[in-house]
């Protein structure tokens, strides 16, 4: 998939209103272009390795923290990961994620994989809620108490 | 008939044939919350290791358990070095089996001959920044014979009826063996630089030129053991580099 054609997503996207999020699939390759809440578009590779770079957003994205409190009418509140680790978003790499935005999520429900040290740590919710946002991509570093996903309750 | 004590268990379960002994041990876990326990089977259907690679657990040919630990007071207080401690263990009580030389591949792999005799897959359950449990699955190859191994597996994996036995193999009193190891050396791991020096002492490859393939890097260099956050230590042009992750091997020249 080349940049055109991933801007061509976007601008889908852009123009669209009731679609929130394009998944496109090809060979194995996969991307992932959702809105954000905001209506900040953002491309998300997949699984399988596209040699394309992932198209930065149009807009800087606003700095979680700042973000305020409550986005549409519930409570946004940021799930941040217990440990410094490896972000999985699937149990395996061909498998499904956990979850994706606009799932409704509810306690007790995983959310995502961080592998330490060869641990690998289920991590549960502990609110239920939509995911509105997800900020790591799957098999990326993260720090102890970065914010992994947006819950709106 | 199993007569052996497990200390520190709550709930021992044998099967003949299961999905894998870590699927039931967090089955058990949703309705016993807070409990130890032990699950072993004569044979896995879905033995897996990390990413979901199979691990193949034929009839009646290895050990394949799991080891719940729901009891809080057994939440490991240093669980970076848990990997590395649970291959210490396997090693310690496999080496009241056999006299030949085992060595532990970082992280948590047993080695015997340059062969892989056995494997651990820790997963653990979080609520949030609240641990609910830890699964330690061990899986040990007894009883094949080279043949027995699949063709491509034949030069990388080994049994412990393939090397020099001191005494019948027996898997209950393995197994009384391993749990009772695991519990006893607990203390080690309240002392991370002690503990990696023991460790290190088991390791396979030590200085010697290997490479640890990760998610999307490859780090070369000579190993020069872990940290005390069980990170791998590699010696490479540009200096020390520590890897959380990855599969190390022994570079091939």
């Amino acid at each position: 998939m080349n940049i055109k054609q991933i801007q061509q997503l976007i601008d889908l996207l852009d123009q669209s209103n009731g679609i929130s999020e394009i998944e496109y699939s090809r060979w194995g390759r996969k991307i992932r272009v959702s809105k954000a809440g905001n209506g900040v578009v953002k491309t998300t590779p997949l699984q399988g390795h596209d040699p394309v770079e992932p198209v930065d957003p149009p807009a800087p994205k606003v700095a979680e923290a700042e973000k305020p409190a409550t986005v549409g009418n519930g409570t946004a509140v940021e799930f941040k990961s217990p440990m410094v680790g490896t972000f999985y978003r699937s149990p395996s790499p061909d498998a499904d994620p956990f979850v994706k935005v606009g799932d409704h999520v509810t306690v007790g429900q995983t959310l995502c994989i961080i592998e330490a040290m060869k641990i690998m740590n289920e991590i549960e919710a502990e609110i239920s809620g939509v995911v509105t946002d997800i900020l790591v991509e799957n098999a990326q570093p993260v720090e102890y108490n970065q914010p992994l996903l947006i819950i709106e309750s | 008939m199993v007569t052996v004590e497990f200390p520190y268990i709550d709930s021992f379960q044998h099967f003949e044939t299961i999905d894998s002994t870590n699927a039931e041990a967090g089955r058990f876990v949703q309705k016993h919350p807070g409990l130890n326990g032990l699950f072993v089977a004569d044979e896995q259907t879905a033995g897996r290791g990390r990413s979901r690679r199979t691990w193949y657990s034929p009839p009646g040919q290895g050990l394949w358990w799991s080891l719940l630990l729901g009891r809080r007071e057994w939440f490991p207080e240093n669980p970076n070095l848990f990997s590395l401690y649970t291959g210490l263990i396997t090693k310690i009580a496999l080496e009241e089996w056999t006299s030949a030389s085992l060595k532990l591949k970082w992280p948590n792999d047993i080695y015997a001959n340059h062969k892989k005799i056995g494997g651990v897959l820790i997963e653990s359950k979080w609520q949030g920044n609240q641990p609910l449990y830890y699964t330690i699955g061990i899986g040990i190859n007894l009883y094949q014979q080279p043949e027995d191994f699949a063709p491509d597996m034949r030069r990388a994996a080994t049994s412990l009826r393939q090397l020099n036995l001191k005494k019948e193999i027996h898997r209950p009193d393995l197994l009384a063996a391993l749990v009772q190891h695991f519990f006893q050396h607990w203390e080690l791991l309240k002392s991370p630089e002690s503990f990696v020096k023991r460790w290190e002492a088991e390791s396979l490859w030590l200085d010697e030129a290997v490479e640890i393939i990760g998610e999307d890097s490859i780090v070369e260099g000579i190993f020069r053991g872990v940290e005390s956050t069980g990170q791998a230590k590699i010696e490479t042009k540009n200096g020390i580099v520590t890897v959380p992750a990855g599969d190390l091997s022994l570079r091939k020249r």
